[in-house]
């Protein structure tokens, strides 16, 4: 994993995302889902609605990166597949995220091999891993858990 | 690293106490106390406080000043009071703060010490290894795979990369500077102090670290709804009491003052006061046993926990290496006999002495530093020649030789590392063949392996280029483990016979996870990996934890799962966690407990309880607090509610008699003298009861007054209503006069107070132990007692003021005596509630 060294001075990115959109926190929990594979794209989209969260569910990491910055959007748990099409690993784009938003939210990370990923390195936010396949139940409370932490430790620091 | 703090010295005390002094510790600002005023505010808010001042007006208009002014000034007495409890409150607060205030490791007057971190001054040269906040702003002399967490700081969202200055890989400026505040994530390093307190870099922009801020505790929602009741309560009777009297004789101020001895008499103002200094003094008394409270409602929590989930590695661990075992081919040795069997065997000594030789004194891992530290206490000269040459470890070759000129010329090769190598160096063979089936017995009691040989060549020979080069001797084995703290043992023994089961969670393999549940004295009878938890469905998990209580390769989400599986199945959950991986885990548990000393903020702040020392042990004390507290407390609000029948009692009494008033105003306002310090500090300093810890856990959600408390109380406080009543009526028939029967009730009620205290103190009916277990304060509490009723009825002027008048000698004797039976009786009562009030 390839740390960048840069930016131990950027005072000025962090703050104006990080506030997030007023009222944000009576909505549903958002999840963002990076995932290449269209058929698992579906799934966890139908198993994150049916649970009452809102998803948000893209292809690459580009596309998450583009999509956050244009909608503004402030997800509470990130859903990272390791393995995507494009040259971006998960774990690159949680922590491009992260730079992005301001902060890192929790992460999982699917992976289909547990000893080849490298887990991304995030500033207070949890990273789990989830192997593939994956029990949606497991999953689920996975990510309820997570959003619950976010929610409550995000809403002490604004 | 050696090398860079043989440069830099560091300070010399003298000078580092002189920089202090000039330029402050190094600390931000104190947040704002509770100020004075705010206190004095709430004080004359308060009811008791409104009825005390409105009856010194009432006896200003009847013209009777002496009365008002001392009603007065026991107003102010209750303001006093209330302002020395909240600095005291403060005050434990404050020094909870303290506790919890980081330390540093620096290099003065050339050595290591571990000091303060306000303590730190300018030019002081700092160590700092990963999972530390670093204290001060810092410039870095050296850095060893540094990253450090700046986002409090500058709000940089990813860890940033470190060097020492001088490195060719700086970029800018700021990577070779660490920031108070900070977080260093991985690595360590050693850096030169540049600025501390408020003119660090966090000192500047008024950043607060979040961590540790404790809670004020709240008031639990049933000792409102009792307060509140029997607030309503006492004002409605008030009210009827007040347009009764007047009503009835037409003489509305003295129907007042009923009314206000009345209110007095039934406000419950001492609930409020006990949670508050029972949480506050709780979490004080939790940190004496190295634990901080985070959240009060813990406090409560901990007398309910039913399983009790820990980590193995730091908490039941001691997360070090040390040496186990060794194993030559001639004798063997274990870390649980003496460490003479090593010194009497000749092939142990020659590997440990090898092994040590074979150690990397710079820069060397846990494994070495544990031989290095066996081997300085059990060999007597360590000294073995000079060292010729290193063959560092590499892929191919997974051991570390080194090669040392003896005093008399000869070389001497010492080897240590992967036993399958260690066999391969020294050639296949029956000697090798035994080696590894050693190797595998010692892993299979989850100890780490290194196999040590050696080899001798004459002085004429030259240091070989590999290794492989030479004829090498297999010395035997060395067996390494992180090993159990010594208190875990009678720590889960504890928690057994308090019905408490101990589950460990581990991210080691079961292995591990069996040797040190074995040594701990946990069931590993049915362990779970994470792959064969991820194959269960919530439900059959559930059926699962009902039984198994160890969990090795778990990950966070697993454990996650497991916390959710026990909730579901009823029990009172608290785990013990410290990654930032696990806080969402603590904050799903009834009770998280964070390692303060391993542990990351974000799982602190997710906790409810800090263990200061990581150790397991303190976890199981902080348990039995939890249990003396609440129990306390109960013991305290039983008492409380107890009193108030006798004291309302004879307040209502004239009215319904047709009597002129008997407790006056000032009298009650005496008796609640009396009372508030008898809850709040005799109770709270109460020694747990004897079976405190062999009793199931209290269950969870249950009220702090039960029925069963509730019906004991008021059966204590309808007793001591009527001995009061009974000596009251008693000296009326007797022909005493007003003042005279006001003397007896006043003696009744101080009897009836005492018999009182001594019953509730002990639920478990042994009087006997009671007073000889004491401790200061109940001989205070006693004393301040028997010191009032002395001076108050023995002595003629203040007896006079209170409108009261010595009876016969006889009425003296009858209301103690009664009060004695009273507390006899009392105590024989006890053991037929004892068993309800446990449940």
């Amino acid at each position: 994993m390839e740390i960048s060294a840069a930016g131990s001075s950027s005072k000025s990115a962090a703050p104006d995302l990080v506030r997030g959109a007023p009222g944000a926190a009576d909505q549903a929990a958002l999840v963002l889902h990076v995932e290449d594979d269209a058929a698992v794209r579906a799934s966890v989209q139908m198993l994150m609605r049916s649970a009452g969260l809102r998803v948000v569910s893209v292809a690459s990491g580009t596309e998450a990166l583009q999509r956050v910055q244009s909608e503004r959007l402030q997800p509470d748990v990130l859903i990272v597949d390791f393995h995507l099409a494009d040259d971006m690993t998960g774990t690159d784009v949680a922590e491009a995220l992260a730079r992005k938003i301001g902060h890192a939210p929790p992460t999982i990370v699917l992976t289909g091999d547990k000893s080849n990923a490298e887990l991304p390195w995030l500033v207070n936010a949890p990273v789990w891993m989830v192997s593939k396949p994956f029990d949606p139940a497991v999953l689920l409370a996975g990510v309820e858990s997570l959003a619950s932490f976010h929610r409550r430790t995000h809403a002490r620091d604004t | 690293m050696l090398a860079t703090l043989e440069a830099h010295p560091g300070l010399t005390a003298a000078e580092a106490a002189l920089r202090l002094k000039n330029l402050g510790p190094n600390e931000m600002p104190h947040p704002p106390r509770r100020r004075l005023l705010t206190t004095a505010l709430d004080v004359v808010s308060e009811p008791m406080f409104a009825l005390l001042l409105f009856a010194s007006a009432l006896y200003v208009v009847l013209g009777e000043l002496g009365d008002a002014l001392v009603l007065s000034l026991f107003a102010s007495l209750s303001v006093i009071i209330a302002l020395i409890q909240q600095g005291r409150s403060e005050r434990v607060l404050e020094s909870l703060r303290n506790l919890a205030s980081p330390r540093a490791l620096v290099l003065r007057d050339g050595e290591q010490q571990r000091i303060p971190a306000r303590e730190l001054v300018v030019g002081d040269v700092l160590l700092m290894v990963e999972g530390d906040r670093i204290p001060a702003d810092c410039e870095l002399l050296s850095a060893h795979d540094m990253l450090i967490d700046e986002s409090l700081v500058t709000g940089e969202s990813m860890p940033v990369a470190k060097f020492a200055v001088g490195d060719a890989a700086v970029t800018e400026s700021g990577q070779v500077r660490a920031l108070s505040g900070t977080l260093l994530v991985r690595g360590n390093g050693v850096g030169c102090v540049t600025a501390t307190g408020t003119s660090s870099e966090i000192g500047r922009i008024g950043a607060v670290l979040g961590s540790h801020v404790i809670e004020r505790p709240r008031l639990q929602s049933d000792v409102q709804r009792l307060v509140l009741a029997a607030g309503i309560l006492g004002f409605v009777v008030s009210i009827a009491a007040v347009l009764f009297y007047g009503w009835l004789r037409g003489d509305w101020l003295q129907a007042l003052l009923v009314g206000i001895a009345l209110g007095m008499s039934m406000l419950p103002e001492e609930f409020p006061l006990v949670v508050t200094v029972f949480t506050v003094m709780g979490a004080w008394r939790l940190s004496r046993s190295r634990v901080l409270t985070r959240r009060p409602a813990a406090i409560e929590a901990l007398g309910t926990a039913t399983v009790l989930c820990a980590d193995k590695t730091g908490t039941l661990t001691q997360n070090r290496m040390a040496v186990a075992a060794l194993r030559s081919n001639a004798a063997s040795w274990q870390v649980e006999q003496p460490e003479q069997g090593i010194a009497a065997a000749d092939s142990l000594l020659a590997l440990l002495k090898t092994a040590n030789a074979a150690a990397r004194a710079e820069g060397g891992d846990p494994m070495e530093r544990a031989i290095a530290t066996l081997a300085a206490r059990i060999l007597p000269d360590a000294s073995v020649g000079t060292l010729v040459r290193e063959y560092p470890l590499r892929d191919e070759q997974r051991f570390i030789a080194r090669a040392w000129r003896l005093a008399d010329g000869r070389l001497w090769l010492a080897a240590k590392g992967a036993p399958e190598a260690i066999a391969d160096l020294c050639g296949r063979g029956e000697a090798a063949d035994a080696l590894l089936r050693d190797t595998e017995q010692m892993a299979d009691r989850a100890l780490r392996v290194l196999g040590v040989a050696e080899a001798v060549l004459e002085a004429n020979v030259s240091v070989p280029e590999s290794p492989y080069a030479i004829r090498w001797r297999s010395l035997g084995l060395v067996g390494l483990a992180d090993p159990l703290r010594e208190s875990v043992p009678a720590a889960v023994r504890e928690c057994h016979e308090a019905g408490v089961r101990v589950v460990m969670i581990t991210g080691d393999n079961v292995r591990t996870a069996h040797a040190i549940a074995r040594q701990a004295g946990i069931n590993d009878s049915e362990p779970l990996t994470g792959v064969e938890l991820d194959a269960l469905d919530a439900e059959a998990l559930r059926e699962r934890v009902r039984r198994t209580t160890v969990f090795a390769r778990i990950s966070p989400l697993q454990k996650l799962r497991i916390i959710e599986a026990l909730k579901a199945n009823g029990e009172v959950v608290a785990m013990t966690g410290d990654g930032v991986n696990d806080a969402p885990s603590l904050q799903a548990a009834h009770i998280g407990i964070a390692m303060g000393g391993r542990g990351t903020d974000v799982a602190r702040e997710a906790a409810s309880l800090v263990l200061l020392d990581d150790d397991f042990a303190s976890v199981v004390r902080a348990l039995g607090l939890g249990r003396r507290i609440y129990d306390n407390l109960r013991k305290a609000m039983a008492y409380i509610l107890a009193i108030h029948l006798p004291i309302a009692g004879l307040a209502l009494m004239p009215l319904v008699l047709d009597w002129p008033l008997l407790l006056t105003p000032m009298l009650i306002a005496m008796m609640e003298l009396v009372i508030d310090p008898t809850c709040s500090i005799v109770f709270e300093a109460e020694q747990g009861e004897g079976d405190l810890m062999r009793r199931p856990p209290r269950r969870q959600g249950g009220a702090v007054l039960p029925p069963a408390l509730i019906g004991w109380s008021l059966l204590q406080g309808g007793l001591g209503l009527m001995v009061a009543a009974g000596s009251v009526i008693w000296a009326t028939r007797s022909g005493c006069d007003a003042n005279q029967v006001r003397l007896v009730g006043w003696l009744a009620l101080m009897g009836v107070n005492l018999a009182l205290v001594t019953t509730n103190r002990r639920h478990d009916g042994r009087a006997s132990l009671q007073l000889a277990r004491s401790q200061a304060v109940v001989w205070w509490g006693l004393g301040l007692t028997i010191g009032l009723l002395v001076l108050t009825t023995v002595v003629a002027p203040v007896r006079t003021f209170l409108a009261m008048s010595a009876p016969s000698p006889s009425m003296w004797i009858v209301p103690l005596v009664m009060a004695a039976l009273l507390a006899l009786l009392l105590q024989m009562l006890k053991p037929i509630w004892a068993r309800a009030l446990r449940s």
